[in-house]
């Protein structure tokens, strides 16, 4: 008991490691999942996500009117500036996802155009990152502006502000749509606590493995040693000591993530069954019991606080990213998804992903999980056997005190 | 000075720590970057999403035919964004519950049905869990498509029934014997064919021409490049750090001999900063060279002015180093511990740590401008950022600006609390 209240003692003694892994970056998870923010999808009626569209009017026409009316009935529309430099800024920096630009005269030469026969002019679009986004917006001004088109095609008398009209009206119609929901299926975590619990692996990994390792390190070299060697407690209850401080402080790492994920995201998880909340906090207890293995194995490697922060925050980095923790793995090589499957993170990212969001019923997905969540805890045996290996090795190998005659003979 | 200056080039290369926070961290992390992120530029293309159509004699019949032929049109190769392949990638099924079996497992996006002489969609539901996740907005893409057949219909019905409106009233004058109104159909009548020529042209031909605003393309995975580079200046901060302890005479036993001999305080901290400097900035081109000529990342910008950004950052992160080395009362670990605290949260504020993390960084962004000034790590990143996207050096001097300031202040701050350091005495 003494040595365990010593260990845990030297453990609390690393402030600066629990504030800055464990609270701090805990923190940042939170920020993160904010950020996100997008509310869970909740399985009946389906709505489109708004797009944020910047919107450049050179025009000023009733026919560029009515298109700004129709996108900011879907979209949040913005008004940007005609400058060169907020331009590129509203693209570069993400601040909208599409930029629309009308050019000056449009809505009169498109109308004369189409009356005419003649080659039809045509809207700028800007897309920032994501593509995919100025596919659909494309879609939609392409049916307003055939809507008008066909409008004028037929009435060659109608005023501008009358045919905008009319094709803001021909927009209204809308195809029905609904969301395909399973029987027993309940409404999935919001994607603001799930981007928090997959971000904890970093600080959970990150915390663990420097205050064990350096606390198992404290117990481990030097006259610490010495003196508890020459104690009569033996060495099974001393390593159960130490080990016990290290499990404590495992759980309470642990403990902290899952509470400050509560506090921070408990208005968005209000009404999400509670087997899925059970089940990502199991993911990141399964985790944390990882991170604790592989602090035992760096201290038995009897490593220095440089080389334990090092490892930590590296180990930690490669894996959050190679395992999907904070890239969605479809979105690596081949290569790589194959390479993150030997990776601990994948495995604690594809339960948590279950818990997040399949269709099924508690039971059905709690046993889709169980396997991944013991590849995690075979990982932590593995790397826990080898850290065991090292450390009889070192203890084999360490150097032996002899006996000394009071005249220093030995 | 020279001894000093000498020897904090030999003290990095003893000391560990600081030749992999400094060196080796960065490369690593630009390495993983290499292999990770060319999958985000797929995110951008829609092509082959998968449809499932329940083809009953619902979908055959004479109501549906437009939607019927806009989805076969739109199954064909080169309508998607990636090149030769379809936008829509079509399974034809029997019943509406075949085809929403196929949504629920999966192999479908959504399953579309023409039922009462309506088109109806059933949506796959997106999980919610990333940030990549594109089902969402290739739903949208989908319903989009769906509903402007929907709309060019209605138009169409609309402008037919005005124009027959139109031709009746017309008619009606005509017989009152209103000569006009005799001309007017006369006229219609010969612009039949040609009024249905213009009417399909402008319902089939795109309106939208996509331009190209930024220096460069839009290009997200650049940007945790940028972000790369702005936590490995912040990193660099440790060999500041570690050469100011060794300076100040209650900092170490080797600041304590170097306070003995006679060279001012301020000149031996002159020296250790500059050496540190130029090893910080050795530090980030090795690390520039390697990503840039050995994984041949193409991170868009002029060398010249690339570097200069690094130079300056690397005279930031010294004086921050050399601000936290110098604050009284705290332990070595605990000066290691903020400068680690420092980088981190500067880079979660730069958008290093994945997709959430750079939407999140940009909101703040967007939300407080001035944070992207007080952030070294954004600064940096902004600067380079500047250098790829805009026409214009005006952003790039400004974040430059902001690093120059930022650094005297750090400077000021480290030599007054140097100069009022108190020691031991009798």
């Amino acid at each position: 008991m003494p040595i365990f209240k010593c260990a845990l003692k030297v453990l609390v003694s690393h402030k600066v490691y629990i504030l800055v892994y464990t609270v701090w970056l805990a923190f940042m998870g939170v920020f993160m999942g904010l950020g996100a923010g997008t509310p869970a999808a909740v399985p009946g009626a389906w709505e489109g996500e708004p797009l944020s569209v910047g919107f450049v009017d050179r025009d000023g026409g009733a026919v560029t009117e009515g298109l700004r009316t129709l996108l900011a009935s879907r979209d949040a529309v913005a008004d940007v500036p005609d400058e060169t430099l907020a331009m590129q800024d509203a693209i570069a920096k993400g601040e909208v996802d599409v930029l629309v630009i009308v050019p000056e005269g449009f809505g009169e030469e498109y109308v004369a155009a189409v009356r005419a026969g003649g080659e039809l002019p045509e809207v700028q679009i800007a897309q920032s990152y994501y593509g995919i986004a100025s596919i659909d917006l494309e879609a939609v001004i392409d049916s307003y502006l055939s809507c008008l088109g066909v409008r004028a095609s037929f009435d060659d008398t109608a005023s501008l502000a009358t045919l905008a009209e009319s094709a803001l009206e021909d927009c209204e119609a809308q195809s029905e749509a609904s969301y395909v929901v399973p029987e027993g299926v309940s409404a999935p975590l919001p994607q603001s606590f799930t981007i928090y619990a997959l971000f904890t692996s970093y600080p959970i990994m990150c915390s663990l493995v420097v205050l064990i390792s350096v606390t198992l390190r404290e117990f481990a070299v030097g006259a610490v040693r010495e003196r508890t060697a020459a104690s009569p407690q033996r060495s099974l209850a001393l390593s159960l000591s130490v080990a016990g401080a290290s499990l404590v402080c495992a759980l309470a790492v642990w403990g902290i993530m899952c509470g400050v994920g509560f506090c921070a995201f408990g208005w968005a998880i209000e009404g999400v069954a509670a087997w899925r909340i059970n089940l990502v906090c199991v993911a990141m207890l399964c985790y944390a019991i990882f991170s604790l293995s592989v602090g035992f194995l760096l201290g038995q490697l009897g490593v220095g606080d440089a080389v334990s922060n090092a490892v930590g925050n590296i180990l930690a980095l490669v894996l959050s990213f190679i395992g999907g923790s904070w890239v969605s793995i479809d979105l690596l090589g081949p290569e790589l998804q194959m390479l993150a499957h030997f990776t601990p993170n994948y495995w604690e990212a594809c339960a948590i992903e279950l818990a997040a969001g399949s269709t099924g019923t508690a039971g059905q997905i709690w046993a889709q999980a169980l396997p991944d969540l013991g590849i995690v805890l075979l990982f932590a045996a593995a790397i826990g056997v080898v850290g065991l290996v090292v450390g009889r090795a070192r203890l084999a190998t360490a150097p032996r005190a002899r006996a000394v005659t009071p005249f220093g003979d030995r | 000075m020279g001894a000093e200056f000498a020897s904090v080039f030999k003290r990095f290369l003893r000391v560990p720590g600081l030749l992999v926070w400094s060196l080796l961290f960065p490369c690593i992390l630009g390495t993983m970057f290499s292999v990770m992120f060319s999958g985000l530029d797929e995110i951008g293309i829609a092509a082959n999403i998968p449809v499932a159509v329940v083809a009953d004699d619902g979908w055959t019949s004479e109501a549906a035919e437009t939607l019927r032929s806009v989805v076969a049109h739109l199954a064909e190769p080169g309508t998607g964004t990636e090149d030769g392949e379809p936008l829509l990638e079509v399974s034809e099924v029997a019943t509406l519950a075949e085809a929403e079996d196929l949504v629920e497992s999966g192999d479908a996006l959504c399953a579309l049905s023409f039922e009462d002489g309506e088109p109806r969609l059933s949506m796959q539901m997106s999980t919610g869990s990333d940030a990549n996740d594109t089902t969402r907005i290739r739903e949208m893409v989908v319903k989009t498509v769906v509903d402007s057949t929907l709309q060019v219909n209605d138009a169409i019905e609309g402008s037919s029934a005005g124009l027959q409106g139109r031709i009746a009233a017309l008619v009606a004058e005509a017989r009152t014997g209103e000569r006009s109104a005799a001309d007017e159909l006369l006229r219609l009548r010969e612009s039949a064919s040609t009024i249905e020529d213009h009417a399909r042209r402008a319902g089939e031909t795109g309106h939208v021409r996509e331009v190209s605003l930024t220096k460069n393309a839009p290009n997200e995975t650049v940007r945790y490049y940028y972000a790369l580079f702005g936590m490995a200046v912040l990193l660099t901060a440790n060999i500041g750090l570690v050469a100011i302890v060794n300076v100040r005479a209650g900092g170490s036993s080797v600041g304590a001999r170097r306070n003995v001999g006679g060279i001012g305080r301020m000149r031996l901290a002159l020296a250790a900063l500059l050496a540190a400097w130029i090893l910080a900035f050795g530090c980030l081109v090795i690390g520039y060279a390697y990503i840039g000529l050995v994984l041949r990342i193409d991170l868009g910008a002029d060398p010249a002015a690339f570097l200069g950004a690094l130079l300056l950052g690397a005279a930031l992160a010294t004086a921050l180093g050399g601000v936290i080395g110098a604050l009284p009362g705290l332990s070595e670990r605990a000066r290691s511990g903020v400068c680690t605290a420092v980088a981190c949260v500067g880079a979660l504020f730069a958008g290093l740590y994945g997709t959430p993390c750079m939407e999140f960084a940009d909101l703040v962004s967007r939300m407080a401008p001035w944070t992207s000034y007080v952030n070294p790590a954004k600064a940096i990143s902004d600067a380079l950022f500047a250098l790829y996207n805009y026409d214009m050096l005006g952003p790039y001097w400004q974040s430059l600006a902001a690093l120059g300031i930022f650094t005297a202040a750090c400077l000021a701050i480290m030599a007054l609390l140097m100069r009022r350091s108190r020691l031991a005495h009798l």
